[in-house]
């Protein structure tokens, strides 16, 4: 180093200080720049360049002119928007919430400790990773279950059923009844789709629905919120009557009339209930931000002379963070179940297999062929159950605060 | 005299009362009311008062942490020492007159101190990032010397430079209290503002923080406004002492001498409230009557009048101290209508069972509020006695109006000016205006 820093804080020379760098990016956001905006990129082009029957990647194969070497690899995708959204949001998610846990290892390792107090919390969170790692690579391994009328109400392994409801038993048939066997190990549906494959291709959508209705609820929550608590007086009071319209508002309702005027996918879904759905999330944030913002350690950064924009955004917001996260994991269910019921009267989106479809399909068959309602449902009962422990834990174990008090 | 390094002139604070649905303006909450003083280079003044007399509030002022209503704030540390005021009459080195940039540049030069350690830091940041930070937020951009200034800084204050990296619910409260000395101290201020910083403390971790804000004041000379309640912590680390009675300092003046020879009834009672280790002199502490008043309406005159041991006597009256204190008093709760002759009933008619007469009634007054039988005031005690009879018939306006025009101080109507009990020592107290003097001489002949 040609000029020694000065080390320690009664040398520094403040009104002569030249700084190493110019503004730095964090490696959050390289990161994030690095593999979300490709990803965008990609969405952009699927959107504008792209005809409706063609192959995403096939086309982008011909634009690059490598055709040949994307068909040696296999890369013959055709991610819809919704994917597309689905993948920029799972960079979100470990950029900037899985990434900081391992910087900052000493925190993860007290909220890891507190965190595991809680068992079903702990088995909740595994029973979500299983969907979460399904739900990503599940539909690269598992093709779309695709109908096979000879192949219907087959039973699952080790279950039968009368052979009366089966065209062709594909397992062996023994007192009259069909067997299962591990070709179908969770069974048929009526049209011979396998259940298991619904069943994973229904954890993306799950999942979807979980990551992007979050990211979209809390972008413009934890905005809308710290806004209005920050900015105060009468534009805090105009941003919350906008929000008490916002909760009011009869989100079911609207999104039918899109469905029976422009027909409604999943994307429309996502995005109808995600704009309409953060109401609750900016009033807790606002009413969070509120109280940290009384707090000492936020008078001490504004005392030495930190803009607001920093002290919001390395101090209140991370502190909003526990019960932001709680919140979020308890409105996610709400959605599902929302999805599901949609599905299950028959007006949700029908090119996507989602677990309500699934339920959907077998009621006809509940009194001879219950796994087709049984295997979807528990999945779907699982999850949300799953989802409202996880909320629940989170809370008690980001909370060092409560925890330091109460040692006291 | 050399230049003060701060100097605060007619500090006012009011926080607006409004109500209704167009937020009118109703009234205002008088926090800090006017207040003066200058500390010196190296020079520690105490702020001491009880709760809500406004000290906080006058320190938040201080360091614009709150902008304050009037007055001015003259900083003349950090660089800025020689300046003189401009033609229009304003300082260039106010601090309520700061605009942005400046104020950045002043908030390296005064830091401040926080009362509660626990929620002084922010919980989800290391400690080390919490200090470091006011480097970052003043220009220092390199982070390994960021974190050589911070380590070295916490093993100024008696802890390790390993802690850097430990989060705020791993150390103890005194602990927590010396990494805030050394979040003060990181940017080199010349002025530090400490509010209440042991009153969170154990007894034998608050004299060990105690000393080391007293080491490293004499290691970096910093000025030091010392915010406490608590007059042993003020006699320890404080040069001066200025003590605060409902948003207005009553006395100012040298620790030692305040402490020797206080003039301030206030002041009196303030120090007879410290514990003293020998049994013999316990339990003549002066104990202060009736509730402290609202800052919002505060007591005309002098404001302490209303609590006031030592309160003055009009020229007709020859009471003894403590009877005028109760009668006042007394005054005081029928004119709040705070008085309910039902309650007195009750408890008469509880002892023996039966009507009670006009008399036992007056009687049970007297005892309730500590009232001797009879004055040793003969016309005091005419008006008492036609006020109880008025009293005990429901007739409670005109009791009112005999007791507010009968029983009078002084103190209610004039507000005393400073008196000036030599080198810097002032108070400002009826009992020692020219006023008062020539009330005495009068009495005298």
């Amino acid at each position: 180093m040609a000029t020694q820093k000065p080390t320690k804080f009664d040398q520094v020379d403040w009104d002569n200080l030249t700084g190493s760098g110019r503004f730095k990016i964090s490696i959050n956001m390289k990161l994030l720049l690095v593999t979300g905006v490709p990803v965008l990129l990609l969405g952009l082009y699927d959107h504008f360049l792209v005809g409706d029957r063609e192959a995403t990647f096939v086309r982008l194969g011909e634009d690059l002119g490598l055709s040949s070497q994307f068909e040696a690899l296999g890369l013959d995708f055709n991610p819809t928007s919704v994917d597309i959204l689905f993948v920029f949001t799972i960079f979100l998610f470990l950029w900037y919430l899985v990434l900081p846990l391992y910087q900052n290892m000493r925190m993860t390792k007290y909220y890891w400790k507190e965190f595991k107090r809680n068992r079903p919390a702990v088995i909740s969170l595994i029973w979500l990773t299983i969907i979460f790692v399904g739900g990503v690579l599940g539909p690269f391994f598992v093709a779309m279950p695709e109908q096979d009328l000879f192949a219907a109400y087959q039973p699952p392994v080790f279950g039968s059923i009368d052979q009366v409801h089966v065209n062709q038993c594909v397992g062996e048939i023994s007192d009259g009844r069909c067997q299962g066997t591990w070709e179908y190990p969770l069974g048929t549906t009526r049209g011979g789709q396998d259940v298991l494959a619904m069943v994973i291709h229904g954890m993306t959508v799950t999942m979807q629905i979980a990551f992007i209705t979050t990211m979209i609820v809390a972008a413009i929550g934890i905005t809308f919120g710290t806004v209005s608590a920050y900015a105060g007086g009468w534009v805090d009071e105009i941003m919350m009557r906008f929000v008490d319209i916002v909760l009011s508002f009869p989100t079911l309702l609207f999104f039918l009339l899109i469905l029976y005027i422009y027909g409604a996918g999943l994307g429309m879904f996502i995005l109808v209930f995600g704009l309409f759905g953060w109401g609750a999330t900016a009033r807790y944030v606002r009413s969070k931000a509120l109280s940290v913002s009384e707090e000492e350690f936020v008078k001490a950064t504004k005392i030495s002379g930190a803009g607001t924009y920093r002290i919001v955004r390395r101090h209140v917001v991370p502190n909003t963070a526990s019960s932001i996260i709680t919140q979020l994991t308890l409105i996610i269910p709400g959605f599902l179940l929302a999805e599901a019921q949609l599905a299950f009267l028959g007006i949700g989106d029908t090119a996507v297999p989602t677990w309500g479809q699934a339920i959907s399909s077998g009621r006809n068959a509940i009194d001879f062929a219950p796994w087709i309602v049984l295997v979807p449902g528990m999945a779907l009962f699982l999850t949300i159950l799953a989802f409202n422990f996880l909320g629940d834990a989170i809370l008690d174990a980001l909370n060092p605060e409560a925890e330091a008090e109460s040692e006291k | 005299m050399t230049e003060p390094i701060l100097s605060v002139r007619n500090l006012k604070k009011h926080y607006p009362l409004k109500k209704g649905l167009f937020n009118r303006q109703v009234g205002a909450v008088k926090a800090v009311d006017g207040i003066s003083f200058d500390i010196a280079p190296g020079e520690t003044l105490g702020l001491v008062g009880e709760s809500g007399c406004g000290k906080s509030t006058a320190a938040t002022s201080i360091i614009r942490l709150e902008d304050p209503t009037e007055g001015e704030v003259v900083f003349n540390g950090g660089g800025r020492a020689g300046a003189t005021r401009r033609e229009d009459g304003t300082h260039p080195n106010d601090v309520t007159k700061f605009n942005k940039r400046e104020l950045k540049r002043f908030r390296r030069d005064a830091q401040m101190i926080f009362q509660d350690p626990s929620s002084s830091f922010n919980p989800r940041m290391p400690v080390g990032d919490s200090v470091g930070e006011l480097l970052q937020v003043h220009g220092m951009k390199n982070r390994a010397q960021r974190r050589a200034i911070v380590g070295d800084l916490l093993e100024r204050v008696g802890l390790s430079a390993d802690d850097y990296d430990r989060y705020p619910h791993e150390f103890s409260g005194g602990q927590k209290q010396r990494i805030g000395l050394a979040r003060a101290l990181v940017l080199n201020p010349d002025f530090i503002v400490a509010d209440e910083p042991v009153s969170a403390l154990d007894v034998s971790v608050k004299a060990e923080v105690l000393s080391l804000i007293n080491d490293v004041q004499e290691e970096f000379g910093l000025s030091i406004l010392f915010i406490s309640h608590d007059m042993s912590v003020i006699r320890s680390v404080c040069d001066r002492v200025a003590v605060m009675y409902l948003g207005e300092i009553v006395e100012i003046g040298d620790t030692d001498e305040i402490f020797a020879d206080p003039q301030h009834p206030y002041t009196e009672a303030l120090l007879s409230s410290i514990p003293t280790p020998n049994p013999r002199i316990r339990g003549e502490g002066i104990e202060l009557t009736g509730t402290v008043p609202s800052p919002s309406n505060p007591p005309s005159g002098c404001r302490f009048h209303t609590r006031c041991h030592k309160v003055i006597q009009p020229d007709q009256l020859d009471l003894e101290q403590e009877v005028w204190r109760r009668l006042l008093d007394f005054t005081q709760y029928v004119e709040k209508g705070e008085f309910d002759i039902d309650d007195i009933r009750e408890t008469v008619t509880l002892d023996d069972e039966h009507d009670p007469t006009e008399e036992e009634l007056k009687e049970q007054i007297r005892d309730e509020y500590d009232l001797p039988m009879t004055l040793t005031d003969a016309s005091a005690e005419q008006v008492l006695n036609e006020a109880l009879d008025n009293l005990v018939t429901d007739n409670e306006a005109a009791a009112t109006e005999q007791l507010t025009s009968e029983f009078t101080t002084p103190c209610a109507e004039t507000k005393p000016d400073y008196t000036t009990h030599g080198d810097g020592h002032r108070s400002s107290c009826l009992l020692h205006d020219e006023y008062a003097e020539a009330e005495v001489a009068l009495s005298d002949d």
